[in-house]
């Protein structure tokens, strides 16, 4: 299957986006609610990119290269004036929602937007509603934030506004935000995160403060193993992974 | 309730046996109980109407039947008397004595319940001689004025299940989508996609469990619009007909379910459509093994939580689906991969009611309405009839039904009784908040799918706003912005983030702070968030926008030059003075909230322009016209 991208000839594999065989071969196209770990979402528009009509008459349309799949013979431009316009344009109204945000700045003044023609939010935060963050929190089973209210009123939030229950304190959320809007505190052994506070869990090898005991005792309902086998942090658990490997080779 | 019915034949004998115990003759006064008819009192009319009969010991005499909606709201409550078929307008209790007396007892007609035409000055006697229907088209509404809709014996003896009937009893699924196909059915809901073709790619889709959905739109959100609603309403039996119909043409052995979704608005048309599948159901028209054909299809009804977007087909399914109306990307279409990731077929319930009338006239009499050619291109042309809610400034507002192809001028004119008021015609909007404002020089235009998306606006779902020259075309874009504003989703960058930001140029344009510089940003703006959204709704909603930009350019400049208001309707833009009519009676004076008038008794009393807040206060209260506004 062959996609022709700003004029190469480019191998796709069954099942890649746009997007996918972009990246894989080089080419550059902005994102911001793309996230390798998760659902395509389809909702930044950063990734606009035209696309030849089938049968190559009448006008390219415009679609999100995240969403779109390679088909044979396609033919993409992914930055045309047209699409630099449109790109410029969404940065522009982020840039009245997230004033402050210096992941937008940065991306804005790439298409040339310095300040935005727009009028700014009154007290903005980081958030760009991308739902990266509740993505994530889905993935990893605990569900616990999702949008409150709706259009530009919309919000990310607890139920309620008001209930962590659901939360476990991994952080998948303020990890994955694209512009850092989640605020996570770790100080020593407590995390605190969406209006609670979770005790981490000391490191059995190292000692270290690693995932919070909400996180391990989630972790080991989903997967079946004990909760000690969470007590170990990424490093130490690398470590030992190693040690074993090489044992098993004999070395 | 009868026993079920199990074969075709049993349908065809049941219809019989039920028109062989009425008598056509026998007098039955019909009112409507539409939404515009019941807000009028109808349904008290129809509770006065039923306690004369029973005190007149009329009972077997006389029925009282309680319809759907008419389609003349203006002039509700309406009530039709058959035999005879005389037509009366706005029926109130206190005419129920005279309807029994002279009408059904005498058969004679009572004149001052007549609809008398306010230009021709001509009286009315029966529905036909009234403009407002007389250039109608009435196939899908031919039964709304005559059936209960809380009766499937009312729906069979017209006719209703024929057309299920003749398709379980003779037709392959094939020939079925062949059929729609040739019509040239476009769906109603407002993408006019070729129904046969949407069909036959459901069909052809691979479901590898056999699961293919069936969900029929209901989710009527337009400000003004109740198409649907009324159909819902006045006639469920018939989508349910065309949806079983559709079931069995698209096919999905391994899961026979389908879906409607209704606003849960319409709490009459979630009884009424309720009603209607246990009614079929116990009939055995719905269910397992329908008239005993082994064909097996059921519904259920999903209320919509009162978001706009979900009329949107992705968002609909999310919706059923439990999640928040969200719309998802289109580029593997539903027809492949939409509720549960399974093949489903969408339409909106309008283009199901029309299925039965197609299978019933045949495709080559239901394309010979309309316009184009659909012989050999199902994209050649717009056939069979709409339906518009034709609303706003004109004479007869109400429920229509024509031809497609008739112009908008015929629409307006000859069955909208032309402009309230006797003021002039300035812009129709068509297709709900994301269709364009048409102006004068588009009035003979055909209405039709194509037509209306090259002249910059679009069908929608069929509503219609007729403006007059009291609108100001500025304040309408924003109306329309602003709604969009509240109901967008928030899922995509362009429609959140363009749409309020549109909204902000358009309230600096109303309200006198906007430069030229203004509208060119809103003409950029307009752009990404047409090419730049996610769904539909973003795509076309700067269409209030861009078509006003195009037809009434020289308002915007007035608002932005001479921060005036053509229309005196933009409230920041107008100035009140005090004519020579004032007699000084001091009354604007003390209701003034801002205390810009001064003046005394009997003495001319002036405004301040620099205290006034435009609230308009003094005009509304001065009797004797006194206050300008400009």
């Amino acid at each position: 299957m062959i996609v022709v991208i700003n004029g190469r000839d480019l191998h796709a594999r069954p099942g890649d986006s746009l997007l996918d065989l972009a990246r894989r071969t080089g080419i550059d196209i902005p994102t911001l609610c793309h996230h390798e770990g998760l659902e395509e979402w389809g909702g930044c528009r950063l990734c606009l990119v035209e696309v030849g009509r089938p049968g190559g008459h009448g006008a390219a349309r415009v679609v999100p290269a995240c969403l779109f799949p390679a088909r044979d013979g396609l033919r993409v431009d992914t930055d045309t004036p047209r699409i630099h316009r449109l790109r410029a344009g969404v940065l522009d109204l982020l840039l009245a929602r997230c004033p402050e945000s210096d992941t937008i700045q940065e991306l804005a003044l790439q298409y040339g937007v310095r300040r935005t023609s727009f009028v700014e939010r009154k007290n903005p935060d980081k958030c760009i509603l991308c739902n990266v963050c509740v993505r994530a929190c889905a993935a990893v089973g605990a569900n616990a934030i999702g949008t409150a209210g709706r259009g530009v009123l919309g919000e990310i939030a607890l139920p309620f506004h008001d209930d962590p229950a659901a939360c476990v304190g991994c952080g998948a959320c303020a990890l994955s935000c694209p512009t850092g809007a989640i605020e996570m505190v770790d100080t020593g052994f407590t995390r605190r995160i969406w209006q609670r506070d979770f005790e981490r869990v000391r490191c059995s090898a190292c000692g270290r403060p690693t995932l919070t005991r909400d996180h391990a005792a989630h972790l080991a309902g989903r997967t079946g193993l004990s909760a000690e086998s969470f007590q170990v942090c990424d490093r130490c658990h690398r470590e030992q992974a190693g040690a074993r490997f090489l044992d098993l080779l004999g070395k | 309730m009868t026993r079920a019915l199990t074969s075709v034949q049993a349908l065809g004998a049941f219809r019989d046996s039920l028109v062989a115990r009425r008598d056509p003759q026998k007098p039955a006064v019909s009112v409507c109980a539409g939404t515009g008819c019941v807000a009028c009192g109808a349904l008290k009319l129809g509770d006065a109407l039923r306690q004369e009969v029973d005190q007149r010991g009329l009972g077997d005499k006389l029925e009282v039947r309680i319809n759907g909606c008419h389609g003349f709201c203006e002039r509700g409550p309406l009530v039709v008397c058959h035999p005879q078929g005389y037509f009366y307008q706005r029926v109130q209790p206190a005419d129920v004595a005279d309807i029994i007396e002279q009408t059904v007892l005498a058969g004679k007609p009572i004149e001052r319940l007549q609809y008398v035409d306010p230009v021709a000055g001509t009286r009315a006697v029966r529905q036909e001689d009234v403009g407002f229907y007389k250039h109608q088209l009435r196939w899908l509404l031919e039964y709304n004025g005559r059936i209960d809709p809380t009766s499937i014996e009312d729906y069979i003896a017209v006719g209703g299940y024929r057309a299920l009937a003749g398709v379980l009893g003779g037709m392959r699924p094939e020939d079925v989508i062949a059929l729609v196909r040739q019509s040239g059915l476009r769906g109603r809901g407002g993408g006019g996609y070729p129904a046969g073709v949407k069909w036959a790619q459901c069909r052809n889709a691979p479901a590898a469990d056999g699961v293919r959905y069936i969900i029929g739109n209901g989710d009527e959100g337009d400000p003004g619009a109740f198409m649907d609603r009324s159909l819902m309403e006045g006639n469920p039996h018939l989508i349910l007909e065309g949806m079983i119909i559709g079931a069995y043409a698209i096919g999905s052995p391994g899961n026979p379910v389908g879906y409607i979704y209704v606003r849960n608005e319409y709490p009459l048309a979630v009884e009424r459509l309720t009603l209607a599948f246990q009614q079929a159901r116990e009939l055995g028209l719905l269910g397992r093994n329908i008239l005993g054909t082994g064909f097996d299809f059921d519904i259920r009804l999903n209320r919509g939580g009162g978001a706009f977007v979900c009329g949107e087909s992705t968002a609909l399914m999310a919706s059923i689906e439990g999640f928040a109306g969200q719309p998802r990307a289109k580029y593997v279409h539903t027809v492949e991969r939409g509720l549960d990731n399974k093949p489903t077929n969408l339409n909106n319930v309008e283009t199901w009611a029309n299925v039965p009338l197609i299978v019933e006239k045949g495709a080559a009499a239901y394309a010979a309405v309309g316009t184009g050619d659909v012989s050999k291109d199902p994209w050649g042309g717009s056939t069979g009839t709409k339906i518009f809610a034709l609303v706003g400034k004109v004479n007869n507002t109400g429920l229509v039904e024509v031809p497609m192809g008739r112009t908008l001028r015929q629409i307006i004119f000859d069955i909208g009784g032309g402009i309230r008021d006797g003021r002039k015609f300035k812009a129709v909007q068509t297709g709900g908040p994301s269709g364009g404002c048409l102006p004068e020089s588009s009035l003979d235009m055909p209405v039709d799918f194509d037509h209306l998306a090259a002249a910059g606006s679009m069908m929608g779902s069929g509503g219609m706003i007729v403006m007059d020259d009291g609108t100001c075309m500025v304040d309408v874009a924003r109306y329309f912005v602003d709604f969009l504003v509240e109901e967008s989703c928030g899922k995509c960058v362009p429609c959140r983030e363009g749409l309020i930001q549109m909204s902000h140029l358009l309230h600096a344009v109303v309200e006198g702070r906007a430069t030229e510089a203004t509208l060119t940003q809103l003409e950029s703006l307009s752009e990404v968030v047409r090419d730049a959204s996610l769904c539909a709704l973003g795509q076309t909603a700067p269409n209030p926008v861009l078509s006003t930009l195009l037809h009434f350019k020289d308002e915007y400049l007035a608002h932005i030059r001479e921060k005036r208001c053509p229309a005196a309707v933009c409230q920041a833009l107008l100035t009140f003075t005090i004519n020579e009519k004032c007699t000084g009676c001091m009354v604007c004076f003390k209701e003034c909230p801002a205390k810009a008038i001064t003046g005394e008794k009997k003495k001319l009393h002036v405004i301040d322009p620099a205290k006034c807040t435009h609230c308009g206060v003094c005009r509304a209260v001065c009797k004797l016209d006194a206050v300008d506004v400009r």
